[in-house]
């Protein structure tokens, strides 16, 4: 089971945060390797995040086998290029994808360049905290008036 | 593996349905999509062929608040039936928390469907993920038609593990026994959950899924 700390999740917020705004982006998540948005920054509002999150991962994860029948290990950056929007994503060695969602007042130059910067202050950080652990304790609790799935 | 995000109050559950090519998967999402209650639901997406087969996989975020001050996100998967597809299937599968087994009631199907089970007990080992140790279902699909297999017959086949699991008889395509398997899952997946997290089974109201 991953667990993610507010403390934690703070310090990620702002990575991400500086990297929407030194890269001009529309939008920046953060997922694991399931495809779960660990963190998020968007400019503008996407309404369907989990939805690109579980896509990107999967599309992104999809080419390592691509990438290991030309003899390489993994491919760090993907690039699409949109009409009026591109996407961007890139792996870190915490086995999490950066998806970085950018319009025409970016260019992949600059995306890349904050994003290369934003992938090292994360593994910097994750490194930190594999070191020294922040504690966290909350106690989780069902809720029994509540009922799961119902039809309409 | 389920993620709990304290940071945004959220926990986040996959469920992959699995099976043979053609017994009815993405038939069980869509049909959720369709008649679940707007507030629980996301969009759907879909990636199909022309011919209307799931070429990467299908995917339903789905959402409720069983679970005090957090979002409980259920995220539905289906993966690619057809049996070229094996590393799309492995892929889908990374960090599941439960499996619902969608088996093809027709006589004829029953040696697809073994050999998807198979598949399926292989790609988690792969991941060095027992069958044995993962909340998993079987649905009896397609029911209504003429030439299925017995009940007893496809859970003796299917079903003959240390450990029995729940079955459900269903008929996707009319939403027969869907939500009934969704919810039976769910609650497997918050039973696991809750012994990793120590929570006490007690506190599970029975008609909490239902």
């Amino acid at each position: 089971m991953q667990k993610l700390t507010p403390q934690l999740g703070k310090k990620i917020d702002e990575i991400l945060l500086n990297l929407v705004v030194r890269a001009k982006a529309e939008a920046v998540l953060l997922c694991d390797r399931g495809g779960n948005i660990v963190a998020q920054n968007t400019t503008e509002r996407y309404h369907q995040e989990d939805n690109i999150a579980a896509l990107a991962a999967g599309s992104f994860y999809a080419t390592r086998e691509l990438a290991r029948l030309i003899g390489e290990p993994v491919f760090r950056y993907i690039f699409h290029r949109g009409e009026k929007t591109s996407l961007y994503m890139q792996t870190t060695s915490i086995d999490m994808l950066v998806v970085v969602v950018f319009g025409k007042d970016s260019n992949p130059g600059l995306v890349k360049l904050y994003g290369d910067e934003a992938c090292a202050a994360l593994e910097e950080l994750c490194a930190q905290n594999a070191a020294s652990p922040e504690e966290h304790s909350e106690t989780l609790e069902l809720d029994s008036t509540k009922t799961m799935f119902r039809r309409k | 593996m389920s993620f709990i995000n304290f940071a945004r109050k959220e926990i986040a559950f996959k469920i992959v349905y699995y099976g043979p090519a053609l017994c009815g998967k993405t038939t069980n999402l869509e049909q959720i999509h369709a008649a679940i209650v707007p507030e629980s639901r996301g969009e759907m997406t879909v990636l199909s062929t022309q011919a209307d087969r799931t070429l990467f996989f299908d995917f339903l975020p789905l959402k409720s608040e069983i679970i005090k001050g957090f979002t409980s996100k259920f995220q539905l998967y289906t993966v690619p039936g057809q049996t070229i597809y094996r590393e799309t299937r492995k892929l889908v599968l990374r960090n599941v928390d439960g499996v619902v087994f969608v088996a093809d009631s027709q006589w004829e199907k029953m040696e697809e469907n073994a050999e998807s089970f198979q598949d399926l007990i292989d790609n988690l080992a792969e991941q060095s993920v027992s069958i044995d140790k993962i909340p998993y279902m079987l649905q009896f699909n397609k029911r209504d038609l003429s030439n299925v297999a017995p009940a007893h017959y496809m859970d003796f086949m299917l079903n003959q593990r240390e450990t029995r699991v729940p079955t459900m008889e269903s008929v996707a395509c009319n939403c027969l026994g869907v939500f009934e398997t969704l919810n039976i899952m769910a609650k497997m997946i918050l039973a696991a959950f809750m012994k990793e997290n120590n929570m006490a089974m007690a506190d599970v109201p029975d008609d909490v899924c239902l």
